[in-house]
């Protein structure tokens, strides 16, 4: 036992410098996406650096919770948000546009703060407890979930099949034109249904079965068009084979960190840039800098009040036409522009003043999703999620909730037997033997 | 590891400490930072028509540095203050807005340092304008007289041809006499005249075939020259047209310039100060907890190890 602690202690300093390394890779980053991608609005100047260093230190200040808290959803999803709470902290140094940064930096620093408490520290089980499902039961629902994922693949199918490259996939799909049920249908199974089965297949090693979950998904390519879609079954090949070797901490920050220094690595080995392009300014930097355009765009203009949420709109009005992302595109002409929950309830919602309340709400919400998967292996709920949280840190929370199923999610970790581990013994034996 | 709750329960009082002083203090210093508002005014600069567009006489963002960099230094030696200012001037479109935030007590200096600032900027765009203005009525003072010269010049050619054409009259009722007598002479010339009529008369009518001849040169001479004269008067009508154009967009570059004008004049902003103070006393709250949650985490972690 006190070895153990004495590992614990260590892992604590190992996580808090691995969090530190990856912020100073995260500005570094930052540094040379502003190199390539001024048109973009990102900048940086000599003279501002000592500025902008203190700001990223004063958010590390922050970052012990995540040493001191152990693995949750809320963990994942708290690290990811802080990790593009810093790069804006950090941009907001270089930012082109007028409004009170100062300000801003407050507001954003203390709504990530609102969000990590209740995210981070409720980890306890719902008052409900798991339904005991034996092993063959959800054996069944993953079945279920499988065929859900192919026919919804074959009705997407129905209105065109067609593998094109990365460079078409913007007029491909301004023509895709589903029904709404059947594009909520497909975005819940790429988002949570499919990944929730391929990491159950995985943490039950049953690889094959796992691969055809993922294989799934990448068939939802042809018919979304979505570089989401195109690359999460390798994010969640690359998520489980981190997990393997890493603790479900270390395994969440190593997947933004090892990323990062890829693409920087590939900064000067590619010369096309495209992996830096992907990477480092998509998957990293933009979700930072929409913090930067909400907040210069709502600096001047009417707050949504969450009229951005559909059935709100349609009960109390709304002063935009458009959804937020069109809204953002005809302001900057950056492409349809969302962003993640800070920006979206927080400064689009109720301004930078009322940004911490709204966030922390958010919090609470997200902290639901670490009750309901209370008592889960912590491997199992990083993987599980993996594509969820991509959405969170490019969408909203509500959008994330009920258009990517994180509630379907939620309600899934809930019925899901907590000893998933121990039915890897199934392997290469027929369901019914088991019982 | 525990859960977070049962250990800030066990550190209970450490928490509540850990919370509640670091708070109380970052409060009471939020609390007490001085009631500061916002003085704001804008400007739109003046602007000319370059090639069909609106165009500032000078780029916003060199007014707005011009304004901080030159005028505020200017305008602060002016006042014989020893306070700073922390003024802002950026540029939005053809607009230029100041705003400084400073202490309840000071709203008066502020407002006064934000006019007198705005009269440098009326001031030196008057005098920017004034230069186009300058430059564009010479060009059209010299059209003008260009036009008056081209004028002249048209009205002496038309002279000259009126002149060439009277001639021209004069030639042909010459050659018309000519032609009539050389055709009687003609007639008059018998077969049976004596030889030295004949002489005579042939004598008669080589001279009028070569006066003939001569008007004739003269004539298609005359005709040249008239034409020449259409050409050089074509030539000065369109450089007299160019002219008339010149002077025209001048006219109408001259109306289109639009002088600077005080938008907003200085003007306090109003209820910034609640909201904010809210934010930072949430900022406070939250950075606090945080605080107190790592204290009372680290503790656990610590305590219970077998080193300590």
């Amino acid at each position: 036992m006190p070895a153990l602690k004495n590992a614990e202690n260590r892992k604590s300093s190992g996580l808090l410098a691995l969090i530190a390394l990856y912020v100073f890779a995260g500005c570094v980053s930052l540094i040379f996406v502003a190199e390539r991608y001024q048109n973009f609005h990102f900048f940086y100047d000599d003279r501002l650096l000592q500025s902008a260093v203190i700001g990223a230190i004063f958010s590390l200040a922050i970052s012990p919770l995540f040493s001191f808290t152990r693995f949750s959803f809320g963990w994942a999803v708290g690290f990811n948000l802080y990790a593009i709470a810093v790069g804006y902290v950090w941009l907001s140094f270089f930012s082109p546009f007028r409004y009170d940064h100062d300000l801003a930096r407050i507001s954003v620093v203390t709504s990530i703060g609102a969000f990590l408490l209740p995210a981070l520290l409720i980890t306890s089980p719902t008052k409900y407890p798991s339904p005991s499902l034996s092993h063959s039961t959800h054996a069944h629902i993953l079945l279920i979930i499988l065929m859900t994922g192919i026919l919804t693949l074959g009705a997407c199918a129905t209105y065109g099949f067609r593998v094109v490259g990365l460079g078409e996939i913007y007029a491909k799909r301004a023509e895709l034109s589903y029904p709404t049920a059947l594009n909520y249908l497909s975005n819940i199974c790429i988002s949570s249904l499919l990944p929730y089965a391929f990491a159950c297949y995985s943490v039950k090693r049953r690889y094959w079965m796992a691969g055809f979950a993922a294989t799934i998904i990448l068939l939802f390519y042809p018919v979304t068009f979505s570089k989401l879609v195109l690359a999460a079954p390798f994010w969640l090949i690359f998520l489980t084979a981190l997990s393997r070797w890493f603790r479900a901490r270390t395994s969440a920050i190593l997947a933004l960190f090892l990323p990062t220094l890829i693409g920087l690595a590939a900064f000067y080995l590619d010369a096309s840039r495209q992996i830096f392009g992907v990477i480092n300014f998509r998957m990293i930097a933009i979700p930072s800098s929409a913090i930067d355009l909400y907040f210069n765009f709502f600096s001047n203009h009417p707050l949504t009040g969450f009229c951005q949420i559909s059935f709100l709109k349609a009960y109390f009005g709304c002063s935009y036409l458009d959804q937020l992302s069109v809204v953002m595109q005809n302001a900057y002409g950056l492409g349809n522009l969302n962003a993640s929950l800070i920006a979206t309830e927080g400064i689009a919602s109720v301004g930078l003043e009322f940004a911490p309340i709204s966030v922390f709400i958010c919090g609470l919400i997200v902290a639901i999703g670490n009750k309901c998967s209370s008592g889960l292996p912590e491997r199992f709920i990083f993987i599980s999620s993996a594509v969820l949280i991509q959405s969170l840190v490019n969408v909203a929370l509500a959008t994330t909730l009920l258009t990517h199923g994180a509630v379907i999610l939620f309600l899934l970790w809930w019925i899901t037997p907590r000893d998933l581990e121990s039915d890897t013994r199934q392997l290469g034996q027929p369901e019914g033997r088991i019982a | 590891m525990p859960q977070v709750f049962s250990i800030a329960w066990t550190y209970r009082w450490v928490f509540l400490a850990a919370l509640l002083v670091p708070f109380c203090i970052s409060s009471i210093v939020i609390l007490r930072l001085p009631e500061r508002y916002t003085v704001i005014s804008s400007i739109e600069l003046a602007t000319t028509l370059v090639q069909g567009r609106t165009q500032l006489v000078e780029p916003a963002d060199q007014v707005a540095k011009l304004a901080i960099d030159q005028y505020l230094p200017i305008v602060l030696a002016g006042l014989e203050t020893t306070q700073s200012s922390n003024l802002r001037a950026h540029a939005a479109g053809s607009t230029v807005i100041l705003t400084e935030s400073g202490p309840l007590a000071s709203e008066n200096r502020l407002k006064d340092l934000q006019e007198k600032i705005l009269g440098f900027i009326l001031r030196q765009q008057k005098q920017q304008a004034n230069v186009i203005r300058e430059n564009l009525t010479i060009n059209l003072n010299s059209a003008k007289r260009r036009i008056e010269s081209y004028d002249q010049q048209i009205k002496t050619i038309d002279n000259r041809k009126s002149e060439f054409e009277a001639r021209i009259a004069t030639q042909r009722r010459s050659v018309d006499t000519i032609q009539k007598n050389l055709a009687e002479t003609l007639r008059s010339a018998s077969p049976d005249a004596r030889i030295q009529d004949a002489f005579t008369n042939e004598a008669k009518v080589r001279e009028f075939r070569e006066r003939l001849h001569t008007e004739e040169t003269f004539s298609h001479q005359i005709e040249l020259a008239r034409t020449s004269l259409d050409s050089e008067a074509a030539k000065i009508i369109s450089q007299r047209d160019e002219q008339y154009l010149t002077a025209s967009q001048n006219e109408f570059l001259l109306n289109s310039i639009r002088d600077a004008h005080v938008l907003l004049q200085p003007t306090k902003m109003s209820g910034a100060n609640g909201p904010r103070l809210l934010l930072l006393i949430l900022a406070a709250l939250v950075g606090s907890l945080i605080f107190a949650t790592i204290i009372v985490l680290a503790l656990g972690q610590f305590r219970s190890s077998p080193a300590r």
